[in-house]
């Protein structure tokens, strides 16, 4: 099979909604929008509370650690991955009961097991941004 | 339980539909001019005979936020209620209840409703929220990526035996041999070790768990019953129950993947119309990926959960079997014309109920239920489910 043409991986373009999550991100740290009144957070970051239909939410630090929930290994790339693969994607549980997702980084494929712990890690997109990830939190 | 369907008082009387190809060249307004062309043939009306026009925005025509208006125009028709729905795989059936709706109002009495995509031709949606910022950038194969996501949590709580995949894809592919209209690269039969052997995409999900887009498009023509009878046409089917839902569990953070808003509209399709799964004559569900016709198996009724393996693996689902499944092969081996795919069911069980289906007949059938699929949110399962149950008249 001809090699794939790498090509740039997808950078978030940041949003009036998104942009205190991005900075956040880019300062090493882990912001999710939390809802007071229901006593509750959510994830993606959006415009409203899911749980109260109310624009009352807060951003709050959380410490990124969770479990994972389920994983893939992509095997054929997506956009921007080209000549990475294979590569390991998770679904995480974090602690203040939101789910995620993203690359999983500094593990084997036959390491990565539904219910271990990992936390949150960092990813260089390009000179300028950067993106969360997870690795094993051992 | 409110059934506006319940007295068949609504018909669909035709179907027309072309070839699927990939990358035909051929724009999103000539692939339905041809469908359209056909099921005004089948049906001996005219353009002048529509006075309704429901439809789904396509990825080849998504940048046009005047798509049905522009059509419409292309078509000929001169319309008093026109629909774009946007609920991706779950739109074409979603249409069959707003049509019915709509005639049942008075804004119209009979639509034709038409689904167009060359997504292989040409490709321009740009979906943002959720997906520019937090899906793209994570290098999840798409679709397929969150395909494996949920296959690997469904095999953590149930079992998941790949030879009932195999054994679906195999039946299905039997389909698209027999069926002209088929991609023709598919139309080669495949046994379940090819199933077996297949490359992965994003485990434990191959290749051959998946569809191949390609260019194409379908249409139906729906009336009133007492319009059919006088028009004296040769076939009709009645829409006799549906039911949807949107952003199922969209409250919960953490949701159970493996579960899908068909544990709703699926029993209260069925609900509607009286039966039980052993009424429906054979099942035409969207799909997308081969787990999803297992979970809709499961979630619907026609097995336990988490059962899915064991009755695929027990039931015979060829066309002269106890349930019928997706006897033109599907989307998985008929092709998958973008969100055109999502009335290709419609099409497979509108040729059976009228006994034109040659091949691959369904002996005698006299129900059918349709399923249709759309969106994939954010880590979680499929954001819209439909169920229409079909009836012959």
């Amino acid at each position: 099979m001809a090699e794939r043409e790498k090509r740039p991986r997808p950078a978030p373009t940041p949003t009036n909604i998104t942009q205190p999550f991005w900075d956040a991100v880019n300062d090493h740290k882990f912001l999710l929008q939390y809802d007071p009144e229901a006593d509750k957070y959510q994830f993606y970051p959006r415009g409203i509370s899911v749980h109260t239909g109310k624009r009352n939410l807060e951003w709050r630090e959380v410490t990124g650690k969770g479990t994972v929930y389920s994983y893939t290994e992509t095997v054929i790339p997506a956009r921007g991955f080209e000549g990475e693969e294979p590569y390991l994607i998770v679904a995480v549980d974090l602690e203040e009961g939101v789910r995620l997702m993203s690359l999983l980084h500094n593990s084997a494929t036959e390491d990565v097991k539904i219910g271990m712990a990992v936390k949150l890690c960092w990813d260089k997109l390009d000179e300028e941004f950067e993106y969360f990830a997870f690795e094993p939190d051992r | 339980m409110i059934n506006p369907l319940a007295n068949k008082d609504i018909a669909i009387i035709g179907y027309g539909e072309v070839k699927n190809v990939r990358r035909s060249g051929r724009t999103t307004y000539d692939v339905a001019a041809e469908a359209t062309s056909n099921v005004l043939e089948y049906t001996g009306l005219g353009t002048k005979d529509i006075d309704g026009m429901a439809t789904v925005l396509p990825s080849s025509e998504a940048g046009n936020n005047f798509w049905s208006n522009y059509l419409g125009d292309h078509l000929g028709l001169q319309t008093s209620w026109t629909q774009t729905t946007d609920i991706g795989g779950a739109s074409m059936p979603g249409n069959v209840a707003r049509a019915a709706a709509a005639i049942q109002s008075g804004y119209c009495e009979t639509v034709l409703s038409i689904a167009a995509a060359t997504p292989t031709t040409r490709r321009v949606d740009d979906q943002r929220s959720y997906r520019s910022e937090f899906r793209n950038p994570t290098g999840i194969q798409g679709p397929p990526g969150a395909f494996g996501l949920i296959m690997h949590r469904y095999m953590h709580q149930y079992d998941l035996k790949f030879e009932a995949l195999g054994k679906l894809a195999v039946a299905q592919r039997n389909g698209a041999v027999v069926n002209e209209y088929a991609v023709e690269g598919l139309r080669k039969p495949m046994t379940v070790d090819d199933y077996l052997n297949a490359r992965m995409v994003s485990t434990p999900l191959r290749l051959l768990d998946s569809v191949m887009p390609c260019d194409g498009a379908n249409a139906i023509i729906i009336t009133t019953t007492e319009r059919a009878k006088k028009l004296g046409v040769k076939n009709m089917a009645h829409p006799i129950a549906y039911s949807e839902l949107t952003n199922f569990n969209v409250h919960e953070q953490l949701p159970d993947i493996t579960e899908t808003g068909f544990s709703i509209a699926g029993p209260h399709a069925l609900g509607k119309a009286g039966m039980s799964p052993d009424d429906i004559d054979m099942f035409h569900p969207y799909d997308d990926f081969l787990i999803a016709e297992m979970l809709q198996l499961e979630q619907i009724g026609f097995c336990g959960r988490g059962e899915g393996s064991e009755y695929l693996l027990s039931t015979d689902i060829s066309p002269t079997g106890k349930l019928p499944i997706n006897t033109g092969g599907g989307q998985i081996s008929a092709g998958q014309p973008g969100l055109a795919g999502g009335q290709m069911n419609i099409i497979e069980a509108l040729r059976q109920l009228f006994n034109e289906a040659t091949d691959r007949q369904v002996p005698n059938p006299s129900t059918a239920m349709c399923t249709g699929i759309g969106v994939i949110p954010y880590v979680r399962n499929w954001g819209s489910s439909a169920v229409l149950i079909l009836e012959r008249g």
